[in-house]
């Protein structure tokens, strides 16, 4: 990974409101170390998405990774995670 | 001054009710979520998508190859739904444990599928635990040093 300027990443504020939101009980809470570490998994989710994607596009030859390379790749993206 | 009619207000709260509804309803069939949740809700989503691109640009500037913009939102919609699975995994695994509070050891079960990726988010735990405990011993050196600035100084 080349590391020019900052390291982008999901805001803190996002992932703790975004998993406090989908919870089933209004009483389940998070650390702080849990929302930093969920916001380095869905950090790595996204890239794994994107890299396939872009590979799956490579292969087929393509100047622009589209959504049909997309559909390829996300049945074992899911199984993955 | 113009004054609406009592049921005025009712009828637009019964509108925006109804395209809630439209919105949310068909997708979460479980939510029980008011105008004002759905608000959020769409903002979250919005503030996904926003790093999601970010992250897709940086992806297809290392390969130089550009990333559609139907590409980018389905990766966030994507992610989006997976957080919804990792929040309920989270949940159930804190109340296995007995705790009403998620802590990293259930970010590190839901990391449990691909070995690999465990391995990364244990190492980052670990990072974490290590950045915390640096951050405690400079906070009571500093305390330290306080004192004994005050002890001097009296």
């Amino acid at each position: 990974m080349a590391e020019k300027d900052e390291e982008i990443c999901f805001k803190k504020d996002t992932i703790s409101k975004l998993l406090s939101s989908l919870f089933k009980e209004d009483k389940t809470k998070l650390s702080g170390d849990a929302v930093l570490l969920m916001a380095e998994m869905l950090k790595v989710f996204v890239q794994e998405a994107a890299v396939r994607s872009q590979k799956q596009a490579e292969s087929e030859d393509c100047d622009q990774v589209d959504i049909e390379h997309f559909e390829k790749i996300l049945p074992q993206l899911l199984l993955d995670f | 001054m113009i004054r609406f009619p009592p049921n005025f207000v009712t009828l637009a709260q019964l509108w925006r009710k109804s395209r809630c509804f439209q919105l949310v309803g068909s997708k979460l069939p479980h939510s029980k979520m008011s105008v004002d949740t759905d608000e959020t809700h769409q903002r979250l989503k919005a503030a996904v998508h926003y790093t999601v691109g970010r992250l897709c640009q940086k992806v297809g500037e290392e390969h130089r190859r550009e990333f559609s913009r139907q590409v980018v939102a389905a990766i966030a919609e994507t992610a989006f739904r997976q957080c919804d699975v990792f929040a309920k995994d989270l949940e159930a695994f804190a109340r296995h444990a007995k705790r009403s509070t998620v802590n990293a050891e259930d970010v590190k079960l839901v990391a449990r599928r691909s070995t690999a990726l465990s391995i990364y988010i244990q190492n980052k735990s670990e990072e974490l635990t290590q950045e915390q405990r640096d951050l405690k011993k400079k906070s009571t050196g500093k305390r330290k040093s306080r004192d004994t600035e005050e002890d001097s100084r009296e």
